[in-house]
């Protein structure tokens, strides 16, 4: 018999339904509902072309930050595209580049302690003693949420206040660190990174980096992250949640991130190759449109026709991470490999954060004036960046001063977007054959679920 | 009437109810005090709201915290409150009761950076005080449960604690296109959740500026028909606390000064609390003293921006926007846009998107600053804030001795 079921997704960032279409036990389909729009795409239409630096960080209360790179990215790409070169300065570039890892540290500390961890306590209930993890009470959740609000100081210090920082801009960034928010910077960086070895991988990092298997770590480790595999295993947790094993990066930051598109091999991230379908969203180019099959505010992505899986494990795959490539042949793009990755990134993200802020020379420029006014230029531009959750893309048509057309991609579109004629989201296809409506959730919880960005 | 017209910018800066009044009387602190202590006594004799409850010491020594740490917490919310220091004891019994009162956080079309910023509030960890100790019923990021259960919870928070509760509202309301919000398993837009929610609150308390202004959503064109919660909530106290993000200060502000009246703050006439926002950002502004000496930026990246010169040139909306940020400041006081040189865009005033946003400076309109054209007159009209000259360095005990001193005065 059939039975459908409905389910609000709570403990997420904004609010989801999940969907399931069940037969004899089994989760015959699902449907990832993102339920709330606001419509910046045509708020965007029409508005002077800077506009776009404080109006696109408010998609995300978590990502904003990322979706002004892109945003910055894109006026940049602008003027690129229209013949003239424009020019940052180390420093800038360097700013930029540790505010955004910040923030990408904050989300991956918070969501796993605050959303992944609770599922655990479920499975667990009487067996085991995981007081310390328990939502609010719990000591090492406290922990999580101080030191992820300790992070994001980084990103007051050069950009003023997070979440919603508008203070990167054509050209570089506003602000002038003095030596002073540089030293208090590192310290923040440090005490993050004590914290990281102390609490969450229980060894040196030096000795972490080194190691190549799971099972090596699980053995050399009893911290949160070990306990977290360890529980995970017990509960068969490395069968569920696998995808379509194809993996997607848009934008390099070296060494940590390389862009580039794997399906068995890595070929090179084409922006042309990508498109955008309609067919199971409320959001057409016609218009809006709540008949038929349609039941998400997000749209379908697809490169080269294909759906493909963004976000921590697409960046360390194309990365080529021995870790991470010996993860995916043992249990492939499965739970537990989606979610190591993110705990992964936080320390490879902290030490190249340090090591940015080390490199600051605060004699350098923080702007270098761009040679024509922005509001002389017109065409298309794309701007690239890798937020917490994957690849972010924004595309911007600009004629007589005044933005056109306005574009965004985020990456949880990519990831629990609706189904297209042909294809499943990764999600939606990671959550199908599943027996129990908990497992489906936190299957849909190690994407890292954002509506709020999804259907901004 | 025109935007940016000199009587349009008159009429804002000069609206009686704009200001606050830090000076109210001796009469007035001793009855208020008065009437705090007997409304503490009541809530101390309650029950707390959870059967699990802790003691508050308890609390403090969970997170590590000492006395001190919360001493000085509670001197800076008093000022915040702009409270005589007298009050301190009374705001330190008031955080020792917040389990008493029962919250209900709901999003609508949000992108959680309201939620996001509360969990960042202010030192020492207002986070344990606000999500240890105070009762949050029912907030969809941060609570355990998900789900069905979820949704139990909230419904039983509903049911328990009808007329007590205080409603958190973060995000606006689609009210023209009720499709672009609906959740639960028995579909509820927007609109039917908060009003639904609203008629059994205390109050409801709109955070951000999506909440209380239709924030983004509502700006041109407006696809959704976004509106703020005043315009669909009626018959209900309603605190608007915008900001994008808001304060989260001034959201403990507000529940402390219920806990401690057992009613809201005193509000302006868009209904928000005048002890955040009874004053303007220029007011208080590190860089004031560069405005009044006429030294501006005047590009980015230029001399007058490598030596904190006064933003306005370059769009910042400080002298038009009302709000304490200057004073507060952002992630545990750790800095605030103008702090890194990008000028104000005037978030907390109603539709700002459209009207204010960034890369317009109203430099150009018909209110100067001084030095430049000789209009000091107006700009000293402008500039009528409560406490003009404080300017650089200023911290939030500055405020507190600013009100206590403005008391000694009338003795």
């Amino acid at each position: 018999m059939v039975k459908i079921q409905k389910t609000i997704l709570s403990r997420v960032e904004g609010e989801i339904e999940l969907k399931l279409i069940w037969e004899k036990g089994i989760i015959k389909d699902a449907f990832i509902i993102a339920p709330n729009f606001r419509g910046f795409e045509f708020i965007l239409e029409g508005k002077p072309i800077l506009d776009s630096l404080i109006i696109t960080p408010r998609v995300c209360g978590i990502c904003g930050h990322a979706h002004l790179m892109a945003t910055v990215n894109a006026l940049e790409n602008l003027y690129k595209n229209a013949g003239y070169n424009i020019e940052i300065s180390k420093k800038a570039n360097l700013i930029r580049l540790i505010t955004l890892s910040a923030e990408i540290v904050q989300n991956h500390l918070r969501w796993f302690y605050l959303f992944v961890f609770p599922d655990l306590l479920k499975l667990e209930t009487y067996t085991e003693d995981l007081s310390e993890y328990i939502p609010i009470k719990g000591k090492q959740w406290q922990k999580a949420i101080d030191f992820s609000s300790k992070i994001v100081k980084v990103i007051a210090i050069f950009g003023g206040q997070w979440p919603h920082t508008s203070y990167s801009i054509p050209g570089g960034v506003v602000c002038d660190p003095t030596t002073f928010d540089i030293t208090e910077s590192i310290s923040i960086v440090d005490s993050m990174i004590k914290y990281y070895e102390e609490n969450i991988i229980g060894m040196k990092y030096e000795n972490y980096l080194s190691i190549e298997d799971y099972k090596e770590f699980i053995e050399k480790s009893d911290k949160d992250l070990s306990k977290f595999l360890k529980l995970c295993f017990k509960h068969n947790l490395h069968k569920i949640g696998k995808a379509y094993n194809r993996f997607l990066t848009v934008s390099n930051i070296y060494p940590i991130f390389s862009q580039g598109a794997t399906k068995r091999k890595k070929y090179n991230f084409n922006i042309k190759k990508l498109e955008e379908i309609d067919t199971y969203s409320f959001l057409t180019k016609k218009g809006i449109d709540f008949n038929g099959k349609k039941y998400s505010w997000a749209k379908a992505v697809r490169y080269e026709g294909f759906p493909y899986e963004t976000g921590p494990l697409a960046r360390r795959i194309n990365n080529k991470d021995k870790l991470f490539l010996n993860l995916l042949a043992d249990l492939k793009d499965t739970y537990i490999p989606r979610i190591w990755a993110r705990i992964d990134e936080i320390i490879k993200l902290l030490l190249a954060m340090k090591k940015w802020l080390q490199e600051i020379d605060i004699k350098e420029p923080s702007y270098i004036k761009p040679k024509k006014n922005i509001k002389e230029l017109e065409g298309i531009a794309y701007g690239l960046c890798e937020a917490a959750r994957g690849s972010l893309i924004h595309k911007l048509e600009v004629k007589e001063g005044k933005i056109k057309k306005y574009d965004i991609i985020t990456p949880s579109t990519w990831n629990l977007g609706p189904r297209c004629e042909k294809y499943l989201s990764p999600a939606e296809k990671a959550i199908i054959g599943l027996d129990n409506s908990l497992i489906a959730e936190m299957v849909l919880r190690s994407f890292d679920v954002c509506s709020v960005c999804t259907t901004h | 009437m025109q935007f940016f017209s000199r009587e349009h910018m008159k009429n804002i800066f000069t609206k009686p109810t704009n200001y606050v009044d830090t000076n109210k009387g001796e009469k007035y602190y001793k009855s208020l005090y008065e009437k705090m202590r007997k409304r503490l006594d009541e809530l101390k004799a309650m029950k707390p709201v959870r059967e699990h409850d802790i003691k508050f010491e308890k609390a403090l020594d969970m997170w590590e915290l000492s006395r001190r740490d919360f001493l000085k917490w509670v001197s800076a919310t008093t000022a915040l409150l702009m409270l005589p220091p007298t009050f301190e004891p009374l705001v330190a019994e008031a955080a020792e009761v917040m389990n008493r009162i029962p919250i209900i956080w709901i999003n609508i079309q949000d992108c959680d950076g309201n939620s996001e910023a509360l969990l960042r509030s202010s030192a020492p960890t207002v986070d344990e005080l606000i999500l240890d100790y105070l009762s949050v019923e029912y907030h969809e990021t941060l609570m355990a449960a998900a789900g069905d259960q979820a949704e139990k919870c909230l419904e039983d928070a509903v049911r328990d604690f009808k007329g007590k509760y205080l409603l958190f509202v973060e995000g606006s309301i689609p009210v023209g296109m009720p499709e672009a919000f609906t959740i639960g398993r028995h579909p509820e837009t927007g609109v039917e959740r908060v009003q639904r929610l609203a008629k059994d609150a205390a109050a409801v308390i709109a955070v951000g500026s999506c909440a209380t202004f239709g924030g983004i959503p509502a700006a041109y064109p407006n696809p959704t028909g976004a509106v703020g919660v005043m315009d669909v909530v009626k018959g209900k106290p309603i605190v608007n606390i915008p900001a994008c993000p808001h304060n989260p200060a001034n959201s403990v502000g507000v529940i402390m000064h219920y806990i401690l009246t057992g009613e809201l703050p005193e509000l302006d006439s868009l209904l928000r609390p005048k002890f955040a926002f009874g004053y303007r950002i220029h007011d208080n502004c590190e860089r004031r003293a560069h405005f009044d000496a006429g030294e501006y930026v005047e590009e980015w990246g230029d001399e007058g921006a490598k030596n904190n010169f006064c933003l306005y040139k370059m769009g910042c909306k400080g002298p038009f926007t009302f709000n304490n940020c200057s004073i507060i400041r952002y992630n545990d006081g750790t800095n605030w846009p103008i702090g890194v040189g990008r000028g104000c865009i005037g978030c907390a005033e109603p539709d700002f998107w459209d009207k204010y946003a960034t890369e317009r400076p109203l430099a150009n309109s018909d209110i100067h600053p001084p030095g430049l054209w000789g209009v000091e007159a107006t700009v000293d009209k402008v500039g009528l804030g409560i406490l003009t000259a404080t300017a650089i360095g200023i911290g939030i005990h500055a405020v507190a001795s600013a009100v206590a001193g403005k008391k000694e005065e009338t003795k």
